[in-house]
């Protein structure tokens, strides 16, 4: 295992150099430059600024230059963080974005994951019906709805959590310390794992369904063992490789989702960065976030296929 | 033992009363400012924290208007060629070092080289070899600014510049510690390291999150100060800015939500403060391109277009109707505005009609073109308006809604029909704004091109007198309007949210609201 786990970090390079040599392309085809505004510069300062980033020598050798940097883990200077290089900017931004995404992941896999059980033990009950109702809802409703309403309700008229930024404020963090760290992250990590908590419950439901009709549960329960000891050693192992399959996804949209959150509840993640540096045109805050986005996604897989060896029997990882 | 448990009283007593209040405003600060380096920053974000850490040889009063700051007197000489600035006693860095005239110079000086790469060395051209010095052509010893003493700083132009004392005070031209730049490289900006000379001093920098400045001990006027505590806290999303206004998490902020002004109106109308700006929303017209090049259709337009019933209706948001380039905020300065705007609409609409058929054009020889605009609801509110406002006369405008970087794109390869744009005057002068349609200028977009006009703007640029300059400038401004190579559609208007309890915040055109001249009075 441990060498499949190398072998898929090893290919994982080329696709990482493809990724940075596509982005790097298209970033720069993309129309306007960093150094663009409403007046435009007179020429001599233009050439400074270009000169002062590489800009000034042709593309193919920024390039060359870019990749040399990439290789010994420079990303370079930010264009429209002047005093910073994107090191530092990801240094800031990584944490949190990381706090954010794996909490979110965490609470959409456990809160998900029971009500799917409980809908699936209940099924088409008054508990199902509802549990999948909220699903439905979670689902259609996109999160930058969700997330400015529950920043007005909680934030600005019940007053029990801060409205924004990564600063503990509100009735809770007042009431209780100790939980004050985390109350900035409590809205933003809900609002980020609500869509996947409603479909991991669909899924898990879909899943549990299905396993519970199987043979060996029958076994099972003719052998006399309880609807606990049912449902927890046997059903549940064999229903979560769905679920597992869909973490890789989740992963993703999780990632993705947390650009709008951040933006939303002025959390300093990179998804903040990125936004600001694909309007600026600032080609090395940009390169730089692609480059961990896209090592997050490999990893995440990796991950995946890993816990689905160890989960599933039939597949064999090696 | 007695003594002890007295002692111990006594000291529970002391340590029991309330540490005296500190004062501290929160604002919000759009995104995190670009550099906190005078030299280095641009952007609208690092103007307001960089006015409060900083004063230059001039600076602004409590009202926006320009006063001296490190400087306490000034001479002009040789027709506005040479200007020398005398410096105040004592002045100090927030670390206590001494701060010259040399500090000044240099940082001047600084500004100029091309390794810098400062955007706003441009204001600086009209200095003597300032453009040189700035592509690297001529050694820097060369440049017009230098300290002669300790408490002088000269400089010299090779033209005559009236607008150089309002560049003297923008951000730019703002000393830095020369002792930490030179120790400490790129990095004199970071927390714990940073010095300055202005009413405060960096304390804290999360980016993203808060930028918290400190009073200056070491500041001139620094027994003047009330507010110990600044915190900048970033934020560009509209919806939540307003939210943490409404929470109470921030006491000011820049802008709000637009669709929320009825709410504000209703409910906090105290709070609420509109004034003009030196914005001006246009739309420019590619006049090379027939059928644009014939003034009769472009007029057409300008005729045809009813901008107040599109700024009642339809924005609401306090603009006001533009009819002149120039934004009438300007100070000392009367617009000229295009002839049209006295008009009735129907007599508009009549004339349009005619002048549209003269230059063979209407219903059945519809013009069509491309009305750009950038990606923004209000823009595209406005672009729709124009669009059912022109049909009438037969202008089919094709809508192209693209993203900012793009629009400029099309701007500079001149890949357009009309389009929209807006500008903010970095002066508080109509030279700000009239400047940018002379002949040769990078930023007339339009390639205007008439020589009565460059005539105006060259003798008004090389004229110290302020009346005489405006008295040509608003020429300029008359035949630039008769011309319809630009359609004004409104004078931006600033909307801020401040707390009652604040006092000092005095609005104003440059958009200058420093701490140091504020009070807060939060009640608790």
């Amino acid at each position: 295992m441990t060498s499949y786990a190398l072998r898929r970090l090893i290919i994982a390079a080329p696709t990482l150099f493809m990724i940075v040599t596509l982005s790097f392309f298209m970033m720069h085809l993309a129309p306007g430059g960093p150094f663009d505004a409403e007046a435009s510069l007179e020429p001599e300062v233009i050439a400074n600024l270009e000169a002062a980033y590489d800009l000034d020598k042709p593309i193919i050798v920024q390039y060359g230059f870019y990749l040399g940097k990439v290789a010994r883990g420079d990303f370079g200077p930010s264009i429209i963080y002047i005093d910073r290089t994107v090191t530092e900017l990801l240094v800031i931004g990584l944490p949190v974005s990381i706090k954010l995404g794996l909490s979110a992941m965490i609470l959409a896999l456990a809160v998900g994951g029971s009500l799917g059980v409980i809908a699936a033990l209940r099924r088409n009950s008054l508990t199902d019906y509802a549990v999948m109702g909220v699903a439905m809802t979670g689902i259609a409703v996109p999160s930058f709805v969700m997330a400015p309403l529950m920043s007005l309700l909680f934030g600005v008229v019940l007053k029990i959590l801060p409205v924004a930024s990564l600063e503990p404020r509100g009735g809770l963090a007042e009431a209780l310390p100790m939980l004050a760290p985390i109350t900035p992250y409590i809205l933003p990590v809900v609002a980020l794992a609500l869509p996947q908590i409603a479909i991991l419950a669909r899924l898990t439901r879909g899943a549990m369904i299905e396993t519970l009709r199987q043979n060996y549960i029958r076994t099972a329960r003719a052998k006399g063992l309880g609807q606990r000891n049912v449902v927890w050693t046997h059903a549940l192992k064999s229903a979560s490789l769905p679920v597992i399959s869909y973490l890789g996804p989740a992963a993703a949209s999780i990632l993705t989702g947390s650009v709008v959150i951040e933006q939303i509840f002025q959390l300093p993640g990179m998804g903040r960065f990125f936004i600001q540096g694909a309007i600026n045109r600032d080609y090395p805050l940009v390169l730089g976030i692609v480059v961990v986005y896209a090592l997050a996604v490999i990893l995440l897989n990796l991950i995946v296929d890993l816990m689905y060896g160890l989960l599933d029997p039939k597949v064999k990882v090696e | 033992m007695r003594l002890l448990t007295q002692l111990t009283v006594t000291l529970f007593c002391i340590l029991a009363l309330p540490a005296s209040a500190e004062t501290v405003l929160n604002r919000s600060g759009g995104s995190d400012p670009s550099s906190l380096d005078p030299q280095k920053a641009t952007g609208n974000t690092a103007a307001p924290i960089l006015n409060e850490l900083f004063v230059g040889l001039l600076t602004t009063d409590e009202n926006g208007r320009m006063t001296y700051g490190l400087a306490e007197s000034h001479t002009m000489s040789d027709h506005g060629l040479v200007w020398e600035y005398k410096l105040r006693d004592g002045l100090k860095w927030s670390d206590g070092t001494a701060l010259t005239a040399k500090d000044v110079a240099w940082s001047l000086q600084r500004l100029m080289l091309p390794k810098t790469a400062a955007r706003y060395a441009q204001f600086f051209y009209s200095v003597k070899n300032g453009r040189p010095v700035n592509a690297g052509q001529a050694p820097p010893e060369s440049l017009g600014i230098t300290s002669p003493d300790d408490k002088t700083v000269r400089i010299e132009l090779s033209a005559p510049n009236p607008l150089l004392p309002q560049a003297l005070s923008s951000f730019s031209a703002m000393p830095s510690p020369r002792h930490k730049v030179e120790e400490l490289g790129d990095d004199w900006t970071k927390p714990g390291q940073f010095v300055s000379n202005g009413a405060y001093v960096l304390d804290e920098w999360l980016p993203g999150t808060r930028l918290t400045l400190k009073k200056n001990p070491n500041f001139y006027d620094a027994q003047n100060v009330e507010i110990d505590t600044v915190n900048f806290y970033p934020t560009q999303n509209l919806n939540t800015v307003f939210n943490r206004f409404r929470a109470g998490e921030l006491d000011a902020i820049l802008n709000f939500p637009p669709e929320q002004i009825s709410w504000i109106k209703e409910n906090i109308p105290d709070e609420l403060r509109i004034s003009p700006t030196l914005g001006i929303y246009y739309f420019l017209i590619n006049a090379k391109k027939p059928p644009f090049d014939d003034i009769r259709v472009r007029k057409a337009l300008a005729l045809a277009f009813d901008r107040e019933a599109l700024i009642d209706r339809l924005l609401n948001t306090g603009v006001i109707p533009a009819y002149s380039f120039v934004s009438p905020v300007v100070e000392g300065y009367d617009v000229a505005r295009a002839s049209i705007a006295d008009m009735p609409m129907a007599d508009r609409i009549a004339d349009a009609h005619r002048l549209m058929s003269e230059a063979g054009y209407g219903g059945n020889n519809p013009v069509t073109f491309e009305l750009a605009y950038d990606t923004q609801e209000e823009n595209r509110k406005i672009a729709v308006a124009m669009k059912s406002m022109w049909a009438a006369l037969g202008f089919n405008a094709e809508l192209m809604d693209t993203e900012f970087r793009n629009l400029n794109r099309k701007a500079r390869t001149r890949d357009y029909d009309i389009m929209r744009w807006a500008w903010f005057s970095p002066f508080n002068d109509a030279s700000g704004y009239l400047n940018l349609l002379r002949t040769g200028d990078p930023s007339n977009y339009v390639d205007y091109a008439n020589p009565e006009f460059n005539a105006l703007m060259n003798q008004a640029n090389s004229i110290s007198d302020q009346e005489q300059r405006n008295t040509l400038m608003r020429q300029a401004e008359q035949i630039l309007m008769e011309d319809y190579v630009i359609i004004p559609v409104f004078h931006y208007v600033s909307r801020r949210l401040v707390k009652t309890y604040i006092d000092g915040w005095n609005e104003n055109a440059r958009n200058n609201y420093l701490a140091r001249y504020m009070t807060v009075n939060r009640p608790d």
